[in-house]
């Protein structure tokens, strides 16, 4: 099915509403609350070294505002997989597949229309708010289900803002933060793919996604192993570059930038041990596969 | 002295101690975990049988609740909500079905792992059902189709239309004949009826390009009402790709298929392409390529289902329609930008979609990473290649199908597939393969005969001067110019082919010599004309047949079987054995129990007016045992 947004917000052939947001509190994007007796200029210091919306994500969410298709379909090619893969592990074996996608394509949406909604200065990270969306869609679909409104009587509740105190209290555990950080690589490794040579991003596919020796791809190309190892070195320069941009852009906190020096993906170029930072992508590269692979395995 | 025994108590201790942690992790921590996963699973199973008892109980309330609101709907006159809390019922009774299998055979097979053997019917048999083909004629409020007998029909598809299996009238196949459409034995109508619930919009989408699609032979019919809308399209027998994939896959070991079968899989992409390039030379692409759309008959692989077909150079803005993992997410962008279909080359989304078909093939699975889906199973590292470049980024895949067709090829002519290196490839080392090849003679001679039409005059007299054509200044001297050709794009070496001569800039292009003009005809009668025209269809339908005759008795043409196959033959048979075994039952029970009344008493059938007779026991008399005839002896 067609995901085309209407103009109204919801998708293309399911005239569901999307789940009721709040607008936020003027003032509340991108400037912390100040508590009292603290002085502005200390409390703009402190909301400055704690959480600060990188100009890439502040551009990313300003697509979305704008309700800009392409940014959504970002969303969804990214994030897509880790949603369902989520879902589907909560909904048990309860929920079919076209459920799931459904889903899914709800909560990108939401995501998108919550944006407003969003403190920096909870410290909040991106894969939690993106968890706690799907965890609200998810359970509003099965109070739908149920024929039973949540709460015992009262109206189905609006998105909580409780999840952004901390990603422990919405269930966030090590496997759904690697798929999230996997899917930024893999769109840095999707956007390198479009902006490079073919044959140069075929190379490093080869040698480093598929481990193929050296002497083999140059064998295979019709090239000489030093021109090999000179595009592969050319690539590597530009995923560097992608995953940087990729991660700023999806990353709300200092922690979660951090996140591919954690995982052996070292983005300076000066101190970069190249082997280790080619076989951390492919490490990460080979899980999204499995995850991707699980995805079109229930799929069909 | 005391020094050696402390040793060995201390060596034994660390012994008993290292024996014992090894004892505890393989054994005893396996002992624990199969016991939790008993109590586990058996918990599940309870929990599982509680939870759709409940379950069934609350679907029959609902049921009765639903039953009375139907009931009260219809006597109000309500008649539509009735139906409403009637299709309630239906789920309802559906979901108490489920509950049931569930409690009875599903929960108890998987208490005793038996997995494997429920999946045919929780999987399988839901598939094939929702599989089955519509019913074998239109309703009556679709109506027939004239000129068509309907014989049989297909399952329906995401469309929305229904398709049928028909065999055309003599009427009918005279005028395929006259349009030079030979050999239509069947043919598939796909309908599209606004009372049996197509919409407008489906019928807008599926007649768009009809007109091109008939051009190419696409179409054989097609008809437009204002009910209804319906096209006829020549019935292709054999299976879809994906069974075909499946049945390959059965057969090829674990780690992929053998050489034989990839020789196979790329003949039927050469065939796939073959069609996607004569299309888009048509002006048409498919937009809907994928293993369920081809059907392979033969060796031939046969591109179906018309319904998104479109024009390369409509005005309509790109849709997102088509099936996820076949269709380029760049189509997705450019249709979300609202990019209209004349402004993008829409031959690349096909590229991409065959080169998924491709992957499908290899890997038995969808390609679900799209560009970057990793191929895992055994494949020649040049097959890698053409998937990877047909799926690759808009601007850098293969610029049309013939490019890709001329590589596949390449590989599959290779003895040693395995040993084709993606250097060796036609389209690596810049060469045209026979596909482009014909292609650029096919549009040198169609620039020529443009021209020699254009020339041409149609209505000239014969008795009139012929028409005044400037005489072209003389050629300059014909200065030439070397051809070079690339071949190899790394380094840029190239070779020069033979001068060609070439046309100095602002020279007229040589006029090819005129034809004489074609005297007017005078056209005979109507009769004569009528006449003329039933004896070529008759000299037509002569031809037909003879060819038919002519050609061998063992290549008829498969035709749709809609009667008897095995499994209905296994279902009659043992329906049939199953109402003889029942009937033999029967009449046994009842006659076993005939000749046990016989034998054991007349009791009950003591006639009422001696109520009070005793019950009498017989036997035979042992007096009379040589006697012929049975004699009773009763006693009381």
């Amino acid at each position: 099915m067609p995901f085309v947004r209407t103009m109204s917000g919801g998708i293309l052939g399911d005239n569901r509403p999307f789940p009721e947001t709040r607008r936020a509190k003027p003032g509340t994007i991108g400037r912390p609350a100040v508590p009292r007796g603290v002085s502005a200029a200390r409390a703009r210091a402190s909301a400055r070294s704690r959480t600060v919306l990188s100009s890439m994500t502040t551009s990313f969410v300003a697509r979305l505002r704008a309700n800009d298709q392409a940014a959504w379909f970002e969303l969804w090619e990214t994030f897509g997989p880790v949603v369902r893969a989520q879902l589907a592990r909560w909904g048990g074996g309860r929920i079919g597949h076209e459920t799931v996608r459904d889903l899914s394509q709800e909560t990108l949406a939401a995501l998108s229309d919550s944006i407003d909604r969003y403190d920096p200065a909870r410290g909040a990270r991106f894969s939690t708010w993106l968890l706690a969306i799907a965890k609200h869609v998810l359970g509003d679909e099965m109070d739908r289900r149920m024929a039973m409104k949540r709460g015992g009587g009262r109206t189905a509740a609006s998105l909580d803002e409780a999840w952004m105190a901390g990603s422990s209290a919405i269930g966030a555990d090590d496997a759904y933060e690697a798929a999230v950080f996997g899917a930024k690589v893999e769109a840095a490794i999707r956007q390198v793919q479009k902006e490079c040579d073919f044959t140069d991003f075929s190379i490093y596919r080869m040698r480093v996604l598929d481990g193929t020796s050296g002497k083999d791809v140059a064998a295979a190309i019709g090239v000489s192993e030093p021109t090999v190892s000179r595009r592969l070195a050319k690539v590597r320069d530009a995923l560097r570059r992608r995953i940087m941009e990729a991660v700023e852009t999806y990353s709300f906190t200092e922690d979660e930038r951090a996140e591919p020096r954690r995982n052996g993906l070292d983005l300076d170029p000066n101190k970069a041990d190249d082997a280790l930072f080619d076989e951390a992508v492919a490490e990460i590269y080979h899980r999204q596969m499995d995850l991707r692979r699980l995805d079109e395995q229930a799929a069909r | 002295m005391a020094g050696p025994g402390v040793l060995l108590v201390l060596l034994g201790a660390v012994v008993g101690i290292v024996l014992l942690v090894l004892l505890v992790m393989y054994v005893v921590v396996p002992i624990f975990k199969g016991f939790g996963w008993l109590v586990r699973h058996v918990f599940a199973f309870i929990g599982g049988e509680i939870r759709d008892a409940l379950r069934l109980i609350g679907a029959l309330v609902t049921a009765v609740v639903f039953a009375f609101l139907v009931i009260a709907n219809v006597v109000i006159g309500r008649w539509s909500a009735a139906a409403h809390f009637g299709r309630a019922i239906q789920a309802e009774m559906g979901a108490g079905g489920s509950c049931i299998y569930r409690i009875l055979v599903g929960h108890p097979a998987r208490f005793l792992c038996l997995n494997s053997l429920v999946d045919g019917l929780e999987r399988r048999l839901p598939e094939v059902v929702a599989a089955s083909p519509t019913a074998d004629t239109p309703s009556r409020r679709t109506g027939k189709f004239e000129g068509y007998v309907i014989v049989g029909s297909l399952p329906g598809g995401g469309s929305g239309g229904k398709l049928y299996v028909a065999e055309p009238d003599e009427i009918r196949r005279a005028a395929f004949a006259r349009q030079g459409i030979e050999d239509v034995d069947q043919v598939v109508i796909k309908s599209f009826s606004l009372q049996d619930g197509s919409s407008l919009p489906q019928i807008v989408r599926e007649s768009r390009a009809l007109d091109a699609a008939k051009k190419l032979g696409l179409v054989l019919d097609h008809e437009l009402t204002p009910e209804r809308f319906y096209y006829v399209m020549r019935f292709v027998p054999g299976e879809p790709l994906s069974l075909v994939t499946q049945k390959l896959h059965a057969r090829a070991p674990a780690e992929g298929l053998t050489n034989a079968q990839l020789h196979e899989a790329l003949g039927y992409l050469a065939s796939l392409l073959g069609t996607l390039d004569r299309y888009h030379r048509g002006g048409l692409w498919h937009k809907d390529v994928k293993p369920d759309n081809i059907i392979v008959h033969g060796r031939e692989a046969h591109l179906v289902d018309f319904g998104l077909l479109t024009p390369i150079r409509s005005a309509m803005t790109l849709t997102t329609h088509g099936t996820e993992y076949f269709r380029d997410p760049e189509l997705v962008r450019m249709a979300l930008r609202g990019v209209k279909v004349h402004q993008v080359d829409g031959a690349k989304f096909d590229v991409y979609a065959a080169g998924a078909v491709l992957y499908a093939v290899v890997e038995n699975s969808f390609p679900a990473h799209g560009a970057l889906s990793q191929i895992s199973r055994r494949c020649p590292e040049a097959v890698r290649w053409i998937v990877r470049r047909s799926m690759a980024d808009y601007d850098k895949r293969y610029p049309t199908a013939a490019a890709m067709l001329d590589d596949i090829r390449f590989v599959a002519a290779a003895p040693d597939p395995f040993a084709v290196r993606p250097a060796d490839l036609p389209s690596m080392r810049g060469v045209e393969g026979d596909a482009q090849q014909a292609i650029r003679h096919e549009e040198e001679e169609l620039v020529f005969a443009g021209a020699v039409a254009a020339s041409h005059s149609r209505h000239a007299r014969p008795d009139a001067a012929p028409a005044f054509t400037p005489t072209p200044p003389a050629p300059p001297q014909r200065r030439l110019r070397p051809r070079l050709r690339v071949t190899n794009w790394w380094s840029g070496e190239y070779v020069v082919s033979p001068d060609e001569p070439v046309r100095a800039a602002g020279t007229p292009r040589p006029r090819p010599p005129q034809r004489p003009a074609r005297p007017r005809v005078q056209r005979a009668p109507a009769q004569q004309q009528l006449a003329s025209a039933r004896a070529r269809v008759e000299a037509a339908r002569t031809r037909a047949a003879k060819r038919i005759g002519a050609r061998p008795p063992a290549s008829a043409p498969a035709r749709f079987n809609n009667g008897i196959n095995p499994g209905v033959a296994v279902a009659l048979f043992l329906f049939l054995a199953a109402c003889v075994g029942l009937a033999a039952i029967i009449i046994g029970y009842a006659a076993n129990k005939r000749t046990f009344a016989w034998a054991s008493g007349v009791a009950d059938a003591v006639p009422a007016r001696f109520p009070h007779r005793p019950s009498l026991r017989c036997r035979r008399s042992p007096r009379l045992r040589r006697h012929p005839t049975r004699v009773l002896v009763c006693s009381s």
